[in-house]
């Protein structure tokens, strides 16, 4: 329906804008909101398709063809949404062991999908050289935003809120090192699926596939390998 | 977004969305004639598209390179155009330099704007000796102009034309955002590399269709306008590695962001007019031009002297009033141009009126000592006569003695090799003695894998420049030279030709005819090893009676000689020179001759090393306690704790050792046997401390002294002299250039530790430890390969050395805590101990080999168990240091490379940064699988030199 659709949309920017803003309002809205879980999801998605543009260059890098590309995207964007659903519940978990919260994992998802709000705009990390420093203003704002969606869902205090961030981000390390580890290659298998090459993410080592492959090139010069 | 990404023309919505940047200024005057709330929202709006614009064309200014990269378009480079033309016909000779024109961001075709063609062509005639590549278009990695061959070259063609109108003036400017997004491309961390590497091919393609011929060595220069700076910048360093020539940057006004690596690049010319506000901006916006970011590629370069600042009065950036403009005129009456050309055309004819640099290198402890004549080889007359031609008691060093003679670039030959002057041959070759011989290399597998590994093209790198100005001895006469192999390397290691070897393992002579090349007619002598470095030609054994004669210049003293029957220092009297020696940089003078007969080793008596001068008197060089080279241990200690304590707690005690010599045995059990025996080869471990007291040298003024670690060998020989059993010591040193002019060589004991000038004797304590462990000794046949790990230890260390030498052709070596002479020189012990690990794992037949070697398994498991210690302890990185596995890889790099890694690393293997500690590790180790050790201490031995006390390198 256009008119529900219209509607929709417009809950949707309304939530992100206060989100983005840092306003509680928008945290405890969507945590009664009827649509709360899809909207949160939304969020996420497009927070990672967002974040993939803006650091496509690895795709370019790797020399992924358009229509691979283009995939790879979205795959990202998928990935991004599971590991994100994955670290809200390792902080969810951690705050209820340390602290003792009591509140569903929903609420705490739609909650902190919310507050994924300001890495809508992390496309923009690929403008060239400004780009650079707006990722670092873009992962404070979305922790800030974290911070205080968490305790608006918890009523925990900020230190709390952070101690369980930090719990939280070392129980996800451990278990993308344990028993995460089949997830995250089936992660790693369909990315480079998808891309049609297993894709190097070290950019660093990229620089040097770029560089080296001029002078071995350079004789009968133009263009890359392909 | 699939759109735009199937056909990523990235200027085609680029061009679109810049419509309303466009629009904008043309309607302020429109509507500030309007008013009310309506405007004000007008132009909010309006502001509001042009910034969404403005981002948009942001975002899609780096898809052109990085669609080219992924190869999305199909279409290479077009090479049926050529990238770029000329600004004059090809000469006819080789051209003296190519100059390759990057115009500024208001650049849309190829052909440029009238005064840079003015610029380009008053640059041409200057300069008819030089070619002048100009079209390229420095904002497309396709070499696209914006008016052509592509889709929205209707809307640039548009623009171009509508810029032209007096009202639409203002359009120009949509050109130079374009471009700019595309400087900010080039200076982008990520997009960089990308854009810097397509650029750098394109102006190589240039290059090449305009007949340069990479390696040729002509100069190539790189002339930046404007944003053309930042375009030079990035594509210079590869550029450079791929035409394998000297490549330097003019930029004209130019805005870059100083985070390309420039540093090996040749110089820098910066011009900048005073009025010029667009240049300001760089060293603004760009935060690695920042004075506070010391170590960005551009402060760096900017530190070592390698960027010149050219003001250019009171000029501003683009025309009109800017650097090229051909109308405005400056107080001395040239136009903006002429003055521009003036100073391009001076700075390319090497005719600058400017206070260059100072090339004096400033003064060095190597310079100082060059001043005294008894360190200069031509002190010393060749002749065959023994000294006082007493051949009873003088002997030669080595059977095979010269000094080193770099052969003019004319006589070289394609196979390494430099003259050498016969100081002393065998008897059967004693005709040559006197003569310049070609000494070359046999023709053996281990020679050609040497050769090819350290071969080396040699260009001074920026640092070597600086390291040469600053007074370490580099080997500036093989500057430019291609090719360079070991031998040139350590002949030209120092200004002069004043190194003096003996020559080590096989030595074959050819006979005059069956020279070639440099060597027709001339004899050919021929090696299998590095040449060691010494000091004096023959030695005797006596002690110091008393100085019959003391001058300003030295001292003549008594000494009597040893008598092989008596074994008494009762033999005949003779005088011998001691010359004062030269001070080092920071006024100490490194040995004295004040009161040798009194020094507690004068019993025992000294190996005096030298050689005759013009009269006839024995100067002595280099000085040697004999007790410490016997075999006659002081002490001996047995025990694994025992032998512990003593290494880590009593082997440095230096308070009131100074002077004093000591040699203890060590052994981990009463089982292992504490003999030596004649031809024992043996593995030498050198650690040196500091000199502090009164006069403390300049290193050892911190908080830590860290000292010296080298590898060595150790071989038993029977002195002719006493008949007895000694220890002939040589170092393998791994050393970088330093001002004291020390090699990174094979270098004698008379020459590392008891040359008067250059030597460690009298100056430093050092612990020379001598390791006996059959295991690391013997011959391994394992599926018929002969596996010897000391002499691949050596080897290894040879060919450290020699890319120590070279700096890998940049002609300097720099040491880092994670790149050191410790780290280098275990990972060649680990890797000598690790081929024959790797040699019995893989083996064919291991029954059949335990069957038939059964004393070698028990040796190899040693082996192995001492190479598991070592990497546990000392190389936490293991052999995955891709620099000591990879030969292309370049050696240490300075500190400032990547401090954070090469600290990290320095601190996970942080017993390699203290030499004391990593000794004490491989001794124990060594000790722990049965070794036999000996530990010889020497503690400023030597004259009396009260100005200074030992420092014991840092330990835990």
């Amino acid at each position: 329906m256009p008119a529900e659709m219209t509607y929709s949309l417009d809950q949707f920017w309304r939530l992100v804008q206060g989100a983005n803003a840092l306003h509680p309002e928008a945290f405890q809205a969507i945590e009664t909101h009827a649509n709360g879980t899809l909207l949160a999801i939304a969020v996420i998605v497009l927070a990672g398709l967002s974040q993939s543009i803006g650091q496509a260059i690895v795709l370019f890098l790797n020399q992924v063809k358009p229509i691979r590309f283009v995939l790879s995207l979205g795959i990202a964007a998928l990935l991004f949404a599971f590991s994100a659903a994955f670290w809200m519940l390792s902080v969810w978990g951690v705050s209820h062991l340390l602290y003792g919260v009591d509140v569903s994992f929903l609420k705490v998802f739609r909650v902190l999908g919310l507050a994924y709000a300001p890495l809508l705009w992390s496309f923009l990390v690929a403008i060239p050289y400004l780009g650079v420093p707006l990722n670092v203003v873009l992962s404070v704002w979305s922790l800030l935003a974290f911070v205080r969606g968490f305790s608006v869902v918890t009523e925990l205090d900020r230190w709390q809120v952070l101690g369980s961030a930090l719990l939280g981000w070392v129980v996800f390390q451990i278990m993308q090192r344990t028993v995460g580890r089949p997830a995250i290659a089936l992660g790693h298998w369909v990315s480079n699926s998808v891309a049609g090459a297993p894709l190097i993410t070290n950019l660093r080592q990229l620089e040097q596939t770029v560089q080296s492959s001029f002078t071995k090139g350079s004789d009968n010069s133009s263009g890359p390998s392909q | 977004m699939m759109h735009v990404f199937r056909q990523p023309r990235g200027t085609v919505l680029g061009g679109v969305v810049l419509l309303p940047l466009m629009v904008v200024p043309q309607l302020q005057p429109l509507l500030a004639s309007a008013t009310g709330a309506m405007t004000e929202r007008v132009v909010s709006d309006l502001l509001l598209i042009g910034l969404v614009a403005l981002l948009i064309a942001a975002l899609l200014s780096p898809l052109e390179s990085l669609g080219w990269w992924a190869g999305w378009y199909g279409d290479r480079v077009d090479l049926k155009v050529p990238p770029g033309s000329t600004e004059e016909p090809l000469p006819q000779t080789q051209a003296s330099r190519y100059i390759v024109y990057l115009d500024g961001i208001g650049q849309f075709k190829s052909t440029y704007a009238p005064e840079a063609e003015q610029f380009l062509s008053d640059l041409g005639q200057a300069l008819p000796d030089m070619v002048i590549v100009r079209g390229i278009m420095p904002y497309s990695v396709l070499n696209k102009t914006l008016v052509a061959n592509r889709p929205m070259s209707a809307f640039w063609r548009l623009v171009t034309w509508l810029r032209s109108k007096r009202f639409f003036k203002m359009l120009g400017m949509l050109i130079n955002i374009r471009n700019l997004l595309v400087v900010l491309v080039s200076a982008d961390k990520r997009y960089g590399p990308v854009y810097n590497r397509g650029m750098a091919q394109l102006i190589y393609d240039s290059l090449i269709d305009e007949g340069y011929r990479p390696g040729s060595q002509v100069p190539v220069t790189l002339l930046g306008f404007s944003g053309g700076g930042e375009i030079s910048m990035g594509a210079a360093p590869l550029l450079q590695q791929a035409l394998d020539s000297p490549l330097d940057i003019i930029s004209l006004a130019g805005v870059f962001c100083g985070h390309n690596n420039i540093l090996r690049l040749g110089h820098i010319y910066h011009l900048v007019g005073d009025k010029d506000p667009v240049e300001r901006t760089g060293p603004v916006l760009f935060p690695k031009r920042w004075k506070i970011m010391a170590l960005s590629y551009w402060n760096r370069a900017k530190k070592r002297g390698q960027v010149t600042f050219i003001s250019l009065g009171p000029v501003g950036h683009q025309t009109p009033g800017g650097v090229l403009d051909p109308d405005q005129r400056l107080p001395d009456g040239r136009t903006h141009l002429q003055q521009t050309v003036d100073w391009v055309t001076g700075i390319l004819q090497e005719r600058l009126p400017l206070v260059r640099p100072s090339t004096t290198p400033s003064p060095s402890s190597y310079s100082q000592a060059q001043q005294g004549i008894f360190n200069q080889p031509q002190t010393y007359p060749l002749d065959r006569a023994y000294p006082g031609g007493d051949a009873a008691h003088y002997r030669p060093i080595a059977p095979w003695m010269g000094r080193l003679i770099l052969p003019t670039p004319d006589r070289r030959q394609p196979q390494d090799g430099v003259w050498l002057e016969v100081h002393h041959a065998p008897s059967d070759h004693s005709q040559l003695v006197g003569q310049r011989v070609w000494l070359t290399w046999q023709a053996t597998p281990w020679v050609s894998q040497y050769l090819n590994t350290v071969t080396r093209d040699l260009h001074f790198s920026a640092d070597a420049e600086y390291s040469r100005r600053q007074g370490k001895v580099v080997p500036e006469r093989l500057n430019g030279w291609r090719r360079v192999g070991p031998l040139e390397s350590l002949a030209g290691a120092r200004p002069t030709d004043n190194v003096v070897v003996m020559l080590n393992g096989s030595v074959q002579v050819a006979a005059a005819e069956a020279g070639k090349g440099a060597g027709r007619g001339v004899t050919q002598v021929l090696i299998d090893q590095d040449p060691t470095q010494i000091s004096g030609r023959f030695y005797a054994i006596a002690q110091f009676v008393a100085p019959s004669q003391t001058t300003a210049d030295g001292v003549l003293y008594r000494i009597r000689h040893f008598n092989k029957v008596t074994r008494q220092f009762d033999g005949p009297e003779a005088e011998v020179w001691l010359p004062q020696v030269e001070p080092k940089l920071f006024g100490l003078r490194p040995s004295s001759h004040q009161n040798l007969e009194q020094s507690p080793c004068n019993g025992g008596g000294w190996y005096l090393y030298g050689a005759s001068d013009q009269s006839g008197r024995f100067v002595v060089q280099a000085l040697a306690p004999r007790p410490l080279l016997a075999l006659t241990p002081d002490r001996e200690i047995v025990g694994k704790t025992a032998t512990h304590r003593y290494l880590k707690n009593v082997s440095w005690a230096v308070a009131g050792a100074k002077g004093t010599i000591s040699s203890v045995l060590l052994r981990a059990s009463d089982k292992i046997s504490p003999t030596f025996h004649l031809g024992d080869r043996l593995l030498l471990n050198h650690v040196y401390g500091g000199v502090g007291g009164q006069m403390t040298e300049p290193a050892a003024r911190g908080p830590v002294y860290f000292g010296h670690f080298a590898y060595g060998l150790a071989e038993v020989v029977q002195e002719p002299l006493t008949d007895d059993l000694r220890l002939e010591i040589q170092y393998f040193q791994v050393y970088t250039q330093n001002g004291d002019g020390l090699i990174a060589c094979r270098h004698h004991w008379s020459s590392y530790m008891g040359d008067r000038q250059y030597g460690c004797l009298n100056l430093r304590p050092v612990r020379d430890i001598v390791i006996k462990l059959d295991a690391f000794t013997s011959r391994y046949d394992i599926d018929g390969v002969a596996i010897y790990p000391l002499d691949r230890l050596l080897h290894q260390l040879q060919i450290m050395m020699a890319r120590y030498r070279t700096g890998d052709g940049t002609g300097i070596t720099y040491v880092g805590p994670a790149n050191n002479c410790a780290q280098d020189s275990n990972q060649a012990l680990y890797a000598a101990l690790q081929q024959l690990n790797r040699a019995t794992a893989t083996m064919a037949d291991p029954a059949a080999w335990f069957k038939a070697h059964p004393d070698q398994v028990g040796q190899a498991k040693q082996l192995k168990q001492i190479a598991q210690s070592l990497k546990r302890d000392l190389l936490p990185w293991g052999t995955a240091r891709a620099d000591w596995q990879n030969h292309e890889t370049r050696l240490g790099s300075s500190l400032e490379d990547d401090p954070v890694k090469q600290l990290a690393t320095a601190v996970v293997s942080w017993r390699t940064v203290l030499p004391r500690v990593a000794s004490d590790t491989v001794i124990t180790t060594f000790l722990k699988r049965g070794a036999t050790v000996l530990v010889l201490r020497t503690t400023q031995v030597g004259g009396t030199v009260p100005e200074i006390e030992p420092i014991a390198p840092l330990g835990i």
